[in-house]
């Protein structure tokens, strides 16, 4: 059995890749395992200790070819290149590098294999016959639609190849590099470079670091700070930071080492401190203490995987004094710190309702209004398919359709909770590949029923919560007027009330958590006298406090149109004089 | 080199817009995504 992984991103990725491959020999101790990188990163393999035979994508060879004779000619060595891989029979291609070319890429294999008469099964992104995008497994989908930056996901990207992969990871994939150590190092490493420039951390944070590092209060002594990188231009970003602190044992050590050189360094280090980078991808095999300074990414999907570490999010190049020294001082203690500030969002609660078969989100009362529109809007859209399906194509329910797809992405990119909802949606229908008008209806309606149940759960009808209450303020007066009360003549009430009562927690919001509050104080006192039988005291509390409570109700569930048309309340007397 | 590859770009973009065939159509998207990459990666 002979397997390809196909990395084609940084060294970053490559080392997130690493728990991902040991896995996978470990589960397949059988099975060959290749990977394609490119040239520019083939390094960042260097001491994986597992057997691992590595393709290089030719880029130079082919870029040199499109400059001097054509994309042509360009193009001939890529499939010279693509048809070797072919001609090593691979049973299973697991694509993790996400990207366009890669897709192209995965497909033209497939091909070669087809025409070989050989299967091939294929993980991450790759092409339909007819061209178009084609996520084979749910976790590229996943990949696809919720990673990436601005977006809900809290996933990390090492996780998710592992998933792609059909790999469980265990803590011996995350073992550190094997390679060799120098005989010198520092205590602390500081990395100032980043893959890409919004990545970058400035000069300002850093000296606030080294001034940490150098107080009375570090607790480490004046320990010994090597700064790292690579090129000219950080390496006088370093030059001036050292300028700055004279006497300290900080030192310019910017293009110094080879990467092997800096794992060894990282390894024996008691902290490291670096941007969204390689090393920090290094440090999560290595176990380093690793404080994340993290500006413009998603730290939760490719932050710091040792046990011990913390990320500061840097805004603006502001960053929180105290909390550094608190941090930095923790990292060198090797203390487990309690996790940063993490906020649920609707849009993470969604993500794991949908994906993960978690519980349904809270939905936020502004919120109700929009959702509702989804819901009509894809009700719509299922009629139209349905009647589709009876009568054949036709130029206008296409249409339709069309614009509801324009409506739904209008809703959602006004209102960036329930953009994850959107773009599973996107998603799973851009999962439909190419077929028959029929089978292509088919498959599209399924879509738009799954999305019907979500927002069946997730999204309660802003006219059934309204016809709830008045159901419950109606039943609460004819119980006032009934002669007597009982168990029984209450049970439809009990029933409304819990109803509600879950609904509640679903649409609160500012403007009506007091109602809220006061729906639980009285549900509850509801309840203490029906244990108790005390059914006299039960009118009273409906007639004097429920009632009014569910016109509050009804008042709280009209939008603003529907309470300005209501006659102003006028002072007690004043009626009918004017 | 980066004018060199764009204008290849565009070769292949107007290619694209007259090919019917499947296989030669994937080519084309493959060395043209090959291309787009190799500029972002010289940005």
């Amino acid at each position: 059995m002979k397997t390809l992984f196909i990395q084609l991103a940084r060294l970053g990725d490559i080392y997130m890749t690493w728990p991902t491959l040991r896995a996978y020999h470990r589960t397949h101790p059988n099975t060959e395992i290749h990977i394609l990188v490119r040239e520019k990163f083939k390094e960042a393999l260097f001491g994986i200790g597992i057997p691992l035979k590595i393709h290089v994508l030719p880029s130079a060879e082919v870029v040199e070819a499109t400059e001097f004779s054509g994309f042509d000619s360009g193009l001939r060595q890529l499939k010279e290149f693509a048809q070797g891989l072919t001609q090593e029979s691979f049973q299973s291609l697991i694509n993790l590098s996400f990207s366009p070319f890669s897709s192209h890429l995965v497909k033209y294999l497939e091909l070669g294999s087809e025409k070989a008469h050989s299967s091939v099964s294929v993980k991450g992104y790759t092409r339909t016959d007819d061209g178009f995008l084609k996520l084979p497994d749910d976790w590229s989908a996943y990949f696809f639609s919720q990673v990436g930056i601005q977006r809900e996901n809290r996933l990390h990207v090492t996780d998710i190849f592992a998933e792609v992969s059909g790999v469980s990871l265990s803590p011996v994939d995350f073992s550190a590099p094997v390679v060799e150590n120098l005989a010198d190092g520092a205590d602390v490493i500081i990395h100032i470079g980043g893959s890409e420039q919004k990545k970058r951390i400035s000069l300002e944070v850093y000296k606030q670091v080294l001034q940490t590092l150098f107080s009375d209060r570090s607790e480490l002594k004046d320990p010994r700070v090597w700064i790292v990188g690579s090129g000219q231009e950080e390496f006088q970003f370093a030059e001036s930071l050292t300028a700055e602190f004279p006497r300290c044992t900080v030192t310019n050590k910017v293009n110094n080492f080879t990467l092997p050189q800096l794992i060894s360094l990282i390894d024996q280090a008691s902290l490291l401190i670096a941007p969204d980078s390689v090393t920090l991808h290094i440090s999560s095999l290595t176990q380093t203490p690793v404080l994340n300074l993290s500006s413009n990414v998603n730290f939760w999907e490719t932050g710091p995987k040792s046990p011990v570490s913390a990320v500061l999010e840097i805004k603006n190049s502001v960053i929180d004094l105290s909390e550094l020294s608190r941090v930095i001082n923790g990292l060198l203690k090797s203390e487990v710190l309690s996790s940063p500030k993490t906020f649920e969002t609707v849009g993470w609660s969604l993500i794991e309702f949908i994906y993960f078969g978690g519980t349904p989100p809270k939905v936020r009362a502004a919120l109700v209004e929009p959702l509702q529109q989804f819901r009509e809007t894809n009700e719509l859209m299922i009629k139209t398919l349905s009647s589709l399906e009876d009568k054949g194509r036709d130029e206008l329910q296409v249409q339709v359709l069309e614009r509801g797809d324009e409506i739904l992405k209008l809703i959602s990119d006004h209102f960036s909770d329930i953009q994850v909802l959107y773009r599973w949606y996107a998603c799973e229908k851009m999962r439909i590949g190419p077929g028959t008008f029929e089978s292509v209806c088919i498959e599209t309606l399924n879509v738009h029923e799954r999305l019907a149940k979500i927002l069946e759960t997730i999204s309660p009808r802003k006219t059934e919560i309204k016809a709830l209450v008045s159901r419950i303020k109606s039943g609460c007066q004819s119980l006032v007027h009934a002669k007597s009360l009982n168990e029984k003549s209450l049970q439809e009430i009990v029933e409304r009330l819990f109803e509600f009562s879950q609904i509640s927690i679903q649409i609160v919001s500012e403007e009506n958590q007091n109602l809220c509050f006061e729906l639980s104080r009285l549900l509850e006192e509801f309840l203490a006298l029906l244990t108790k039988k005390e059914f006299n005291e039960i009118k009273l509390l409906l007639e004097y406090d429920m009632i009014s409570h569910f016109q509050a109700w009804e008042e709280s569930l009209s939008g603003p149109t529907e309470r300005r048309q209501q006659p102003e309340s006028q002072p007690r007397g004043s009626a009918g004089l004017d | 080199m980066r004018f060199q590859i764009s204008e290849e770009i565009k070769v292949i973009e107007g290619l694209l817009l007259s090919t019917t065939n499947e296989e030669r159509r994937l080519e084309l998207n493959m060395m043209l995504e090959f291309l787009k990459e190799q500029i972002g990666v010289q940005k």
